[in-house]
């Protein structure tokens, strides 16, 4: 289903992106490559403020276009550069080949507006023709909501409902790729599975690819094929979710590893990555993850690290450390306790 | 939410009692005599003093005069107007109808005129919002009689097409489409004293609101599903944003029925207003008083139904209002 061949639906190429935030500059990407093939799923994991939800949002065009700026690099969809585009042109692109759906799903529904007109806005002019009722239907059937929501409003309904809406608002345009920017993490763990299980399901049977954020490496590795691990603005290592899941090379993605499995040390406290994701306010000379990394040497402070490829199965990294690509995930690991 | 509005219908009508009293002992603290008022400096005889004290009742003890002021109330007798010799009720009646007349128009107009220049702003941003801010602030700031002054040295003095003050013409038709011509002819001055204000304070509460409901999530749920933005502000910003400038609704009401004071005096519009002013100056208390209730239950009211427009506009208020007394 994923052959490297095949034309890549999104190709991020080593994406550098800014905006301003009361008058500090942040540079939220700073070296962001990524790409999706058409009906592959993909994820994007990395701790809060590594910048996945900024390359998610650039990909659509979302972030605000006054205070954005795109530095250097190229984001191709479906064979089109989209960094010179105009609101205009996103329109037409977020209407038929790209959707979204958001974190928090109370705050992303108009919340005066009912959630049949709100699904009905997000059909495209163009599929209205066989009924724009009986298309509202489908849509709802789609996501397994019962029919009665059609008239409620967002606040009358459950927070596995309202991510179902947002869902069947995504999917009102049969797009090619759908950006999940953490979908779940508002939810409550039984409707989390169910959100995941429908997402995996629905993917299948429309054939489109997926982008599924999180912070979560554990869901993202069950949900998607192949992975990207991100850390302050960068992608620091990509793979099959297997190879990265047996062999993760980078001590960020270990660490990450390590916290999700809720890692206890030997003098029982929890495995942590020590430090904080640093201010992408400032310039970062060398290798971002340097100052929290176990395993820094003195090349990581002066140079950035170089991208090499690890195996056969397209597994990427950009680690100093990891060049012999030898090391186990447990060992040269010692966690720092926060 | 029916019995939600019992409620608030309950305690608008505590509050309306708890304002007839205070505004009943207010009248008495204030200095001066209304008998002396009534009679003038002429020197009249201790006998005819002390009889007029007694047909009015201002003989009694304070609380005596509120409860008869009350049983009065009860009965729909609001007094009788001492300068006017005439009831209080009466007068006051058809005065509040002239100043509605004013005071609604000058609102409504004002609530859309302001939400449409704050929306205009807030979709095209950059020079033209600046424009309406600064004009707004003019608004504002600038004093309504001063305003009114030069808007009657413009357009009724200078330029000689619209009438100086009053309410209608003596020599325009008594009824039909001319007299109503003749009205709005008339109108056209104070209306926009009262307006230059109303604009300015909704634009501003609007602006405000749209601002905000701008960064919420559910617009950038708009724009994912490609979205223009005019159909964005119209049907996802403008909805949301109103939910605020009707809470000013209610207030402004009661504002405006203060601004009537100046603005009739101004213009010499036969409303409440003016009717108010000369009251002060006459000492004619039962007028004050009637005044006052009468504006007092006009406020109530209007903070109810603004209560009332807003589980209409808002779907969450509604359901919340459902839920707790159903």
């Amino acid at each position: 289903m994923t052959s490297p061949q095949a034309k890549p639906l999104v190709e991020i190429s080593d994406l550098h992106l800014s905006y301003t935030m009361q008058r500090a500059t942040i540079q939220a990407s700073r070296g962001a490559s990524l790409t999706i093939a058409p009906g592959e799923a993909v994820g994007l994991v990395g701790e809060s403020g590594s910048g996945k939800s900024t390359l998610a949002r650039a990909l659509l065009g979302l972030n605000d276009p006054k205070s954005t700026r795109i530095d250097s690099g190229s984001i191709f969809v479906d064979g089109t550069d989209v960094t010179r585009f105009g609101e205009r042109d996103w329109r037409v692109l977020r209407g038929s080949s790209l959707s979204m759906v958001f974190q928090d799903p109370l705050s992303f529904l108009n919340p005066v507006m009912r959630i049949d007109r709100q699904i009905v806005e997000a059909i495209p002019k163009s599929m209205r023709a066989e009924g724009v009722s009986e298309r509202v239907d489908d849509l709802l059937r789609l996501v397994k909501l019962p029919q009665a929501a059609r008239r409620s409003y967002p606040h009358e309904l459950s927070g596995g409902m309202r991510q179902r809406v947002l869902l069947a608002m995504a999917l009102a345009s049969k797009p090619k790729l759908l950006v999940a920017d953490e979908p779940t993490t508002a939810l409550d763990v039984t409707t989390q599975a169910e959100i995941m299980d429908l997402l995996g399901e629905l993917r299948q049977r429309l054939g489109m690819a997926m982008l599924l954020i999180s912070h979560d490496l554990g869901l993202v590795s069950k949900a998607c094929e192949r992975i990207y691990v991100m850390y302050a603005g960068r992608t620091v290592e990509w793979g099959p979710g297997s190879s990265i899941l047996k062999t993760p090379a980078h001590p960020y993605t270990k660490g990450l590893f390590d916290s999700a499995r809720a890692l206890r040390l030997p003098n029982g406290l929890f495995a942590t990555i020590g430090g904080d994701v640093p201010n992408l306010a400032h310039k970062i000379e060398g290798c971002p993850f340097r100052m929290r990394c176990p395993l820094a040497m003195p090349k990581c402070t002066t140079m950035s690290p170089a991208t090499q490829v690890l195996g056969q199965d397209g597994h990427w990294v950009r680690c100093w450390a990891a060049q012999d690509s030898g090391i186990a995930p447990a060992q040269g690991n010692d966690v720092k306790n926060a | 939410m029916w019995q939600y509005f019992l409620k608030r219908v309950f305690w608008s009508i505590v509050t309306i009692f708890v304002i007839i009293i205070v505004n009943f002992v207010l009248i008495k603290l204030v200095p001066g005599d209304p008998v002396h008022a009534m009679i003038g400096d002429f020197p009249a005889p201790q006998d005819y003093i002390d009889q007029l004290r007694r047909d009015f009742g201002l003989d009694q003890p304070l609380h005596v005069q509120l409860w008869l002021y009350l049983g009065n109330l009860a009965q729909g007798n609001f007094g009788f107007s001492f300068a006017n010799r005439q009831p209080v009720l009466d007068l006051i009646l058809g005065r509040t109808v002239n100043t509605l007349i004013l005071i609604l128009p000058a609102i409504v107009f004002s609530a859309i005129i302001g939400i449409a220049l704050s929306l205009a702003a807030a979709s095209r941003g950059g020079g033209f919002d600046i424009t309406v801010s600064a004009i707004t602030l003019f608004g504002y700031s600038i004093p309504v009689f001063w305003l009114g002054q030069v808007l009657v040295l413009i357009f009724a003095i200078v330029l000689g097409v619209l009438p100086t003050s009053g309410m209608y013409s003596l020599r325009a038709p008594q009824s039909g489409f001319g007299a109503f011509l003749d009205l709005l002819r008339h109108m056209v001055l104070p209306l926009a004293c009262i307006m230059a204000f109303k604009i300015a304070v909704f634009s501003r509460t609007a602006r405000a609101s749209i601002l905000g409901v701008l960064n919420s999530d559910f617009v950038m749920t708009a724009r994912a599903k490609g979205l223009s933005r005019g159909y964005t502000l119209w049907r996802h910003v403008l909805p949301n944003a109103v939910i605020p400038v009707i809470a000013v609704f209610g207030y402004q009401f009661g504002h405006a029925l203060t601004s009537s004071l100046l603005v009739e005096t101004v213009f010499a519009w036969p409303g409440v207003g003016q009717l108010f002013v000369t009251a002060v100056g006459q000492r004619d208390f039962p007028v004050l008083q009637g005044i006052l209730l009468l504006s007092t239950i006009l406020v109530v009211v209007a903070n109810v139904l603004a209560d009332l427009l807003y589980t209409i506009v808002d779907p969450r208020i509604r359901r919340s209002l459902g839920a707790r007394h159903a």
